[in-house]
């Protein structure tokens, strides 16, 4: 933020109307002024400034793309009427795309939060495929919603108006709302506001009855003065007067919906607004000609008569459909039956087999999404620390699973596994380990389902940093045979995690064969993006570690390209992934690669605060990332101020004292202020994290030895020998008791102490760093970057070089 | 911002009692007013006071009674909804027990200070708009609180240009610092 001095009053309100910062000379502005005058114009600058931060908190509060809401991640906004907005959102639990409704601030007038929710409650109940199916309701963050099916087809409204309905579409159409009408009210609920605009037309399911914002349950009435939300276009006359929704009401507006799917245009389309009240009331005595066929012209007429009490049920309406619907069918079905009743035969039992398998899949789903949908349901609103809340709903709907009394074992297996992936996914809660203990007991688990829980185990040890555990389960994984390709999958997600935890306790030596093994399984994979996606995640991170840059950008941009065929291009995996890569080309030895990584990373963060927002970890690591890379190019105070404005939400994010933190941003600035001549500044930095590492993480032996590096290489560097002896003698002990004396971190550390011993011309020093050389050429081979390093080091001293 | 044709018909069916007038009413300076609270709500108390309410009480209240609404204009109607929170907020922290309580026993004496402090200057800030004349007052309260440009300022004040409701505005300011710094002398 530029800051501008300020030297005259008219200059002060000026800064005042822009909203900048401002540096005010006191002494010349109080020459042509009023002290007490820029004294008031301050205090007004001040709160102004103060009401503008509050606002700015309050807005990155606010719900956007790539926010994560319960379990949901935003996508983008699609819509927004009745009482809400609504956003595309991808379910983690469910893996799929939904829409989520969120109650906004205002409509709280209308309606509270708990009736918000009995909206969502109420749809719940009804089942039909015609209608919106709700998947759950929270409260999470102070924002209520709910979420349903996503659905991107075209809505009624649109279609009549664009291309028309055919006659068979019609028909279709009416007969799937009708069911849908009749589902919700044998649920006791009513709509409220049936119209072409909230129905949708999705392929493959046909029209789908939408936007339950105005329903209630019919046993209830309009609270006094309240008012219908239905349209005027298909109030019901007595809704004019001031009746509430009501099934009648339901039904007259469906019978306005019918006249307008089969006349291509609602039967008041050319009323003035301020008419309708009229028009609708003509309409419904007659006196208006709907000019409907024939066939259906007495029903509707009948839904919408003038008195409610006079219009047929739901029911009625319904059986009435049926019969003119079957008039045709009845001739085709003589016709079909006389040119060829053998084939016939055949379709129908075909057709009964069809049904049959089509009606037992749907039954399960519905068994399945009713005992999610209970769970959830009966849990919420969420309140603060709703990963507990979730957690009790998943553990619910896992005792729901293994009691019910119609699913079948085989089904029952699938689901707890299934529940068993989203609870791992969501928590590293403890129940994790019963729930796998109750999965593993159930008897006849198929080799598949093993492996699932065995790889689903050995992620949650990943989680918890118990590697020697994880190493077990994914061994356990590999050991059984994969046949199908789906086990395949299994086998690959194993390899490519015992890859990561390789890297991340630095055993490289084990990782080569396994690569190898990796890439064989390849060739098997189902070709499901997201294992691919997992695997040349993988690879990257491997190529990073052998520092091939460019393979390892180019790896990560592979990965984002599979996250992205597997999601969306604005998923949160797909990001990290070019971040990823781009932060590898920052720390090319490349000139022009380091410079092309920085751009990348400096256009990708406007991308991920704009998409995740600048608290989420993806947009914080890229900003590190970022700072690494400046710092690599040699820019360290542009990295300085990267890093420094990362800071605050790295703390919130991460944790002051977490490894993340600790291990990541701080090393980094730490680096930035050595890098920028703040030596003194530098130490203490690397001080701190040595202090807090071992405070914070005493069993974290590895992030402990590796920040006493980081500060032995500052004092390598810096030459400061006095703190360095010790250190060195203390960590190399340290070293050897974790580790052992082969392990890379003993030997790097003991590589620092000969280079500190040949600073201070220890006559030794050159012999025994040719003996580490020759001890890190068997152990790691001679192209290991650490082993390059030493032989460079031998080079140097034999030069006399520093 | 919405046209001030769509504003002035909205406010016009609100006065004549249209209910469809106060919903679009509603839709227009809900989500406004609610970003604008959020830094309006003292800081100290924010952890007392739940904004959202209070903003949902303010539109309620504002709603309430359409033949008492004066405002004739969409300035005018800022202010009006402006002036309710502002009471709110008022009565709240006076019966907000937990805050008294917080304010005497939890806060250090730094922290009592600064609220102190901040309730004063925001004080002294509100009392001076009172005394600035409807049209400054409301072009003041539009451009510094509501962070609205010139440019929809203009369009809702029934102003030439920007620039005219940008020269408008610091004659405004300029008016509001000497009303401050007389009440300061006084």
């Amino acid at each position: 933020m530029n800051d501008i001095k300020i030297t005259t009053k008219e200059q002060l309100i000026h800064a005042i109307d822009q909203g900048t910062h401002m540096d005010v000379d006191m002494g010349a502005i109080a020459a042509s002024s009023s002290k007490h005058e820029v004294l008031a114009l301050l205090a007004i600058a001040k709160i102004t400034t103060s009401i503008k931060q509050k606002q700015a908190d309050f807005l990155q509060h606010a719900i956007r793309p790539g926010d994560r809401w319960a379990h949901l991640e935003i996508i983008e906004k699609i819509g927004a009427g009745g009482f809400g907005s609504v956003y595309k959102a991808f379910d983690r639990i469910l893996q799929a795309e939904v829409a989520v409704k969120f109650l906004n601030s205002h409509s709280r007038l209308h309606i509270s939060e708990d009736e918000f929710l009995q909206e969502a409650r109420l749809m719940a109940t009804v089942r039909n495929p015609h209608v919106l199916a709700i998947h759950g309701a929270a409260t999470d963050q102070g924002v209520s919603g709910y979420w349903s099916d996503y659905l991107n087809g075209e809505v009624l409204y649109d279609r009549i108006l664009s291309t028309g309905l055919n006659q068979d579409e019609q028909i279709g159409i009416i007969n799937q709302l009708t069911q849908a009408v009749k589902a919700t009210h044998e649920c006791a609920v009513v709509h409220g506001d049936i119209k072409s605009l909230n129905v949708m037309l999705q392929p493959n399911r046909g029209a789908i009855l939408l936007d339950f914002g105005s329903s209630r349950h019919g046993a209830q009435d309009l609270k006094p003065g309240e008012a219908t939300q239905a349209s005027p276009m298909a109030m019901a006359p007595e809704q004019f007067e001031g009746a509430g929704n009501s099934q009648p009401a339901d039904v007259f507006a469906l019978g306005l919906l019918f006249a307008e799917i089969l006349l291509g245009q609602h039967p008041l389309i050319d009323v003035d607004e301020g008419q309708v009240k009229r028009h609708m009331t003509d309409l419904a005595s007659g006196a208006i000609d709907l000019g409907v066929p024939k066939a259906w012209q007495s029903l509707i007429a009948t839904m919408l008569s003038p008195q409610a009490e006079q219009r047929p049920t739901i029911q009625q309406v319904s059986a009435q459909v049926t019969r003119i619907q079957q008039a045709p069918l009845k001739q085709a079905k003589r016709m079909t039956l006389v040119l060829s009743f053998a084939l016939l035969i055949g379709i129908t039992v075909l057709s009964l087999y069809n049904n049959w398998r089509i009606r037992q899949a749907q039954q399960q789903t519905q068994t399945i999404n009713d005992i999610i949908a209970q769970s959830f349901l009966s849990i919420t609103p969420y309140e603060d620390g709703r990963s507990v809340k979730l957690v009790d709903g998943l553990k619910l709907a896992n005792e729901l699973i293994l009691t019910d009394p119609v699913l079948s074992e085989e089904t029952k297996k699938d689901l707890a596994i299934q529940l068993l992936t989203t609870h791992q996914a969501l928590s590293d809660d403890v129940h994790v380990l019963s729930l796998a203990e109750q999965v593993l007991g159930m008897p006849g688990l198929s080799e598949q389902q093993l492996m699932q829980v065995h790889l689903l185990l050995g992620r949650y040890h990943a989680q918890q940093q118990q590697f020697e555990l994880t190493s077990e389960h994914l061994n356990r994984v590999l050991s059984i045979p994969a046949e199908e390709p789906e086990a395949h999958d299994l086998h690959l997600s194993a390899l490519a995690m015992l890859i990561q935890d390789h890297i991340s306790t630095e055993r490289f030596a084990e990782i080569g064969p396994l690569m190898d093994q990796l890439n064989e399984l390849k060739e098997h994979s189902t070709g499901d993006p997201e294992v691919l996606a997992q695997m040349a995640y993988v690879e990257g991170q491997y190529h990073s570690r052998k520092f091939a840059r460019q393979q390892s950008h180019e790896a990560y941009y592979r990965a984002a390209t599979y996250y992205q065929q597997q999601h969306h291009e604005n998923h949160h995996s797909v990001l990290t992934s070019l971040s990823a890569g781009s932060t590898q080309l920052t720390l090319s030895d490349d000139v022009e690669s380091r410079n092309q990584g920085i751009e990348e990373l400096m256009a990708l963060i406007p991308r991920m605060n704009h998409v995740l927002g600048p608290n989420h970890i993806g947009t914080i690591k890229t900003k590190s990332n970022l700072g690494l890379g400046l710092i690599m190019a040699g820019r360290a105070k542009e990295a300085l101020e990267v890093l420094q404005s990362n800071e605050a939400a790295v703390h919130e994010k991460v944790g002051e004292f977490s490894i993340a933190n600790l291990r990541g941003q701080k090393i980094y600035v730490a680096w930035a202020l050595q890098d920028s001549g703040q030596t003194d500044a530098a130490e203490e930095a690397f001080r701190t994290i040595l202090e807090l590492v071992s405070t914070h993480h005493p069993s974290d032996h590895h992030s402990r030895l590796r920040a006493a590096i980081d500060l032995l290489h500052f004092y390598r560097e810096t030459e400061r020998f006095n703190p360095a002896g010790p250190l060195v003698n203390e960590s190399l002990s340290h070293a050897q008791q974790w580790f052992g004396e082969d392990s890379r971190l003993y030997l790097e550390i003991k590589a620092i102490g000969i280079w500190l011993g040949y600073l201070q011309a220890h006559p030794e020093a050159l012999a025994q760093m040719r003996m580490l050389h020759t001890q890190f050429v068997e152990l790691f081979g001679v192209e290991d970057h650490q082993t390059l390093s030493v032989a460079d080091d031998i080079r140097k001293m034999e030069l006399g070089e520093k | 911002m919405h046209p001030l044709s769509t504003t002035m018909r909205l406010i016009d069916g609100f006065k004549a009692g249209h209910s469809t007038a106060s919903n679009g009413l509603m839709d227009m300076f809900g989500p406004i007013l609610l970003k604008w609270a959020h830094g309006r709500v003292p800081h100290h108390a924010r952890n007392h006071l739940e904004t959202r309410d209070l903003v949902q009480d303010t539109l309620a209240l504002a709603f309430k009674n359409h033949d008492q609404l004066k405002a004739d204009n969409p300035g005018a109607f800022f202010c009006y909804l402006r002036q309710i929170f502002l009471n709110q907020v008022k009565q709240e922290l006076r019966k907000n027990k937990l805050f008294q309580v917080a304010l005497t026993t939890q806060f250090t004496h730094d922290e009592r200070m600064a609220y102190e402090e901040d309730l004063h200057a925001m004080m002294a800030y509100d009392a001076a708009i009172d005394q600035l004349s409807e049209a400054e007052k409301h072009v003041v309260i539009m451009r510094l609180e509501f962070g609205m440009s010139h440019q929809e300022i203009a369009e809702l004040t029934d102003r030439k240009s920007p620039d005219a409701a940008r020269v408008y505005f610091k004659r405004a300011v300029n008016k509001l610092a000497k009303i401050m710094a007389k009440d300061h002398e006084d």
